[in-house]
């Protein structure tokens, strides 16, 4: 389900609407805000694929050992 | 001081490195210890070949020059695989079961093995990777040139950059023969190169962190340091992209060229391994990409505070170590630039070579009758080889000549972007192969050739015009002076960025043809076959159809062609393995499935257009066979569509049947209550009938019966007469009753009231039985809505009921009154026979009686409880049989009290 929305959501976050509430003078610690949101992003989507894939891989596991046994 | 020679020597020692890695990896793949070759770490650090010399030194060029547009290269191709559910793994699927060897060949394999767009793709292809190439030698020249700069006595400062690059590509190609090259693999996988890849993007990654570490806190300070500098030197990052057009356009052509891209084709479906590989890539990917630029934007800015301004941004990653005098770094710098380069040089050229001898060099070979006459059992797979090295050499001189030709101008990201518009001409084709069924070959073949055709007009060669007054009259005034025809306005629509204009026009171009020609168009019976076989891949399996019904070909013939693809020992090896495998069977002919089999056996080897080109000449009548096939394949998928929708409206019969069953059922039951009931009133009226006509009879007959006698039969015939009126009139009452008629008017009503009256009018009826009727309370002022003469007639029922029926010697009627939660129950109780259990259920049933209650000739009419129990239902009240302990019987009424009598109280 996440696996499904995941592209779309990091586009609508990227493209101009979205990114360019950032792109102003505002600093956090020192770099600038846009920067901050791009990274913060594209970190925030590697994040949740990580954890979609983990359960992915869970469930095989879980089927495996069903089949096996 | 680094000496130039160090410097030559430390590149070619991590050559030789390399060399030994993809060697060593070979060798244990070919043992079957692959173990670790075949994970998905490997398969995902292979992928990062994505990451090239523009990644290393072009971006902190592109930062440098227009802020964080740089990003969206990177950003494009994460969200194509954090969303690899949607097309990646479709991708992998198609590539696995069909046996895929390039984009080329899954274009070409889709649209009915069509060699025509083969070629088409293949061109495009190469002269997209032209420019590509052209990059990476423009980086190697460069950062030679800057790590040579201070070493005057070096052999390489006394030569051109031309000349540089001619002698870096000629050393590329021979490595690139010795790495690719050697052997023709079964599925195109390389191990070796996939190994030495996946070194190459760790040596890159640690390169560039660790230039990046340098830079932000050896020389700026840390991060915030870093960025208050960069207001120092007046370099700021904010609003300088737009985040508009151009963005966008870069993020779509990246997302298109992570999939398009020849390299990365053959790295992320030819080389993959195991599909699940795919979900540890669709996260460690994108993390790959941010560690390689998180440090992009800290080093332009670093560069721009403390480089002279003339100095090329490109080569900041450099240059920068190498201001503060730091040579061990600048050197491990100089080494992951050069490693970004080589890996990509390496894969796209080996992706590159492979198309051109499957794709255009095997089906012209095939055409010419010389080879088709020489049977030399090696024949094809030396003709594979030698082309493939042919083919490497060639692209990598037509690297060398855009290089050349194009004098080494321009930004390495903007001859990027060059490339990713060509490849993305892919895109529709690729798109319409994974989800549309109706895309045909003619359809897929105009979209190419209409996208490229832009793309060389619009993009390609105005980057040739700074060098050529020819190529700049053009681009300034449009071709033969036509203003429409600018290359970089179009129609005359100017002002927008050449990047834009150009991957606008053509890929619109492209998907408005690839559309119009697929509508105009029809699939033939291959092409609908291979539609089939990519649109439902997930839903077929990944079995392998047999596209041979039946064929002309002997064994023999089939294992002359086979051995010529495969190579003798393969061949032998599957034709062993099908004599095993059917030596039960007496037919001579090769099986259909054999016949297929080793169709995607060779398609491994040569492309699925090719293959199927060698096989048709063998196997004769394979196109009727075909025809056959599909056309049986398109009515067993009509009979099933017909068939599944027989099977829906069979379900809703089956429903609707099952309702009317029921409905049937209820009605009989009705039906027979209702004869039941005509049969018990016939009878009911039918024994006062017979009293009264029998009666009547004899008075007509004796006329001189004594007066005495006459008046007694007189009064029974009235007797009977109101008994059959009284009769009537509660069939009447009931029937009335049930079908609710509501025949008289509620009011509230004193419940004591009515049962005091009641009492009182059957106390002498009571009396003539010598009967006691024991009253414990009347209850006063309870109030229920209802009618007080229905309520009595109710209450009369039940009272000469308990007295007729009461056969004790000595009979007494106990009524009780209780009351509870807005309820009042009263209870008639008698000490006679009870209810006999059979009866208890039918007591309440019209024309039932207690006829236990012998001893008594006074007989009901059988409706009285029916009708009470009617009326006392119709006041939201209930009569019921409660108990019969012992002897006699118990009825229960109970009411519902008034509302506003219980607030009262």
């Amino acid at each position: 389900m996440i696996a499904f929305f995941l592209p779309w959501i990091g586009l609508l976050l990227f493209m101009p609407p979205f990114v360019k509430l950032f792109d102003n003078q505002l600093r956090i610690f020192g770099v600038p805000a846009i920067g901050v949101f791009l990274f913060g992003v594209w970190g925030g989507l590697i994040a949740i694929s990580f954890a979609v894939q983990s359960r992915l891989d869970r469930d095989d596991k879980r089927k495996a050992e069903e089949n096996a046994g | 001081m680094i000496s130039g020679n160090l410097v030559i020597l430390t590149a070619f020692a991590y050559v030789v490195v390399l060399f030994g890695l993809a060697y060593f990896s070979d060798q244990r793949a070919r043992r079957g210890r692959d173990g670790f070759l075949r994970s998905p770490l490997i398969y995902t650090l292979a992928i990062s070949v994505y990451c090239t010399s523009w990644t290393f030194y072009g971006a902190v060029g592109s930062a440098a020059n227009n802020g964080l547009e740089f990003l969206a290269v990177y950003i494009g191709p994460t969200l194509v695989f954090v969303g690899w559910w949607f097309g990646l793994r479709k991708l992998v699927r198609i590539g696995h079961a069909q046996r895929i060897t390039s984009v080329a060949d899954f274009i070409s394999s889709r649209f009915g093995k069509s060699g025509a767009i083969a070629v088409l793709v293949t061109l495009i292809a190469v002269i997209a990777a032209t420019p590509y190439i052209a990059l990476q030698l423009k980086a190697i020249t460069s950062s030679l040139r800057v790590m040579l700069a201070s070493d005057a006595g070096s052999f390489a400062t006394n030569i051109d950059d031309s000349t540089l690059a001619l002698i870096i590509a000629a050393i590329m190609a021979l490595f690139t023969i010795l790495f690719g090259t050697r052997n023709v693999d079964a599925n195109e996988q390389h191990h070796g190169v996939v190994a030495a890849i996946a070194f190459e993007a760790v040596v890159k990654l640690a390169a560039l962190f660790a230039v990046g570490l340098f830079v932000v806190f050896g020389l700026g300070g840390g991060l915030a340091g870093t960025f208050e500098r960069a207001a120092e030197a007046g370099v700021t990052f904010v609003s300088q992209s737009d985040f508009g057009g151009r963005w966008i356009t870069i993020t779509l052509l990246s997302a298109a060229a992570i999939v398009c891209l020849p390299r990365q084709f053959q790295i992320t479906v030819v080389e993959n391994a195991d599909e699940s590989h795919l979900r540890t890539a669709s996260w460690a990917f994108p993390l790959y990409m941010l560690g390689m630029s998180i440090f992009t934007v800290p080093i332009a800015i670093m560069g721009k505070a403390l480089i002279t301004s003339g100095a090329d941004p490109d080569m900041f990653v450099l240059t920068l170590p190498l201001s503060a005098n730091q040579q061990i770094l600048s050197l491990f710098a100089f080494i992951g630039g050069f490693s970004s380069a080589t890996s990509m040089i390496i894969v796209s050229s080996i992706a590159l070579s492979i198309m051109v001898s499957n794709h255009i060099v095997v089906p012209v070979a095939l055409r010419s009758q010389g080879f088709n006459a020489n049977a030399r059992p090696e024949g094809v797979t030396r003709l594979l080889l030698t082309s493939r090295r042919v083919a490497i050499v060639t692209i990598l001189f037509l690297g060398f000549a855009y290089f050349w030709l194009t004098n080494g101008s321009g930004a390495l990201a903007i001859i990027g972007l060059i490339s990713f518009t060509g490849v993305a001409q892919f895109l529709p084709a690729i798109l319409a192969a994974l989800f549309w069924r109706d895309a045909t070959r003619q359809g897929a073949l105009a979209g190419l050739l209409v996208g490229f055709a832009v793309w060389l007009y619009c993009l390609f060669l105005p980057a040739f015009a700074p060098g050529n007054p020819a190529l700049s009259d053009w681009v300034a005034n449009g071709l033969f002076g036509l203003a429409w025809l600018k290359p970089q306005a179009l129609f005359g629509i100017s002002g927008i960025d050449p990047l834009i204009h150009a991957v606008m026009w053509s890929l619109m171009g492209n998907s408005v043809a690839l559309i119009g020609v697929s509508i105009a168009t029809e699939n033939d019976p291959v092409g609908r076959l291979q539609a089939t076989r990519f649109v439902d891949v997930f839903r077929l399996g990944s079995s392998n159809q047999a596209s041979y019904v039946r064929s002309s070909a002997t064994l023999n013939d089939l294992f002359r062609v086979a051995s010529r693809v495969l190579g003798y020992q393969r061949a032998t090896q599957l034709f062993d393995q099908y004599e095993a495998d059917r030596r039960d069977r007496q037919t001579i002919e090769p099986s259909p499935r054999f016949i297929a089999e080793l169709e995607s056996e060779m398609a491994g080897s040569i492309g699925a257009a090719s293959a199927h080109v060698i096989l048709s000449q063998v196997v004769s009548g394979d196109i009727d066979a075909i025809e056959e096939v599909i056309r049986m394949a398109d009515e067993t998928q009509q009979i099933l569509e017909y068939s599944q929708r027989l099977e829906n409206t069979t379900t809703e019969l089956q429903s609707t049947a099952q309702q009317l069953r029921t409905a049937n059922v209820q009605l009989r039951q009705l039906d027979q209550q209702k004869d039941e009931f005509l049969s018990q009133v016939s009878h009911e009226v039918r024994t006062p009938m017979t009293a009264i006509r029998s009666f009547s009879e004899i008075l007509l007959a004796h006329k001189e019966l004594p007066p005495a006698q006459r008046q007694q039969f007189v009064t029974t015939i009235h007797s009977e007469s109101m008994r059959l009126t009284a009769l009537l009139d509660e069939i009447l009452d009931l029937s009335a009753l049930e079908r609710g008629e509501s025949l008289w008017i509620n009011a509230n009503t004193d419940i004591g009231a009515t049962l005091q009256r009641a009492i009182d009018v059957c106390t002498p009826i009571a009396q003539e039985r010598g009967c006691r009727i024991v009253v414990d309370a009347i209850p006063h002022g309870q109030i229920v809505f209802g009618n007080a003469d229905r309520l009595s007639q109710v209450f009369i029922n039940l009272i000469t009921n308990a007295i007729k029926y009461n056969d004790n010697a000595d009979p007494f009627i106990r009524i009780e009154t209780s009351e509870a939660e807005g309820q009042i129950a009263i209870d008639f109780e008698d000490n006679g026979p009870g209810v006999a259990p059979a009866d208890r259920d039918i007591i309440f049933e019209k024309f039932s009686r207690g006829r236990s209650g012998g001893g008594t000739t006074e007989a009901g009419s059988g409706l009285g409880l029916a009708i009470s129990r009617e009326i006392i239902g119709r006041l939201d009240g209930k009569l019921e049989l409660v108990s019969t302990e012992g002897s006699g019987a118990c009825f229960r009424v109970t009411l519902p009290l008034r509302a506003e009598q219980q607030a009262a109280q």
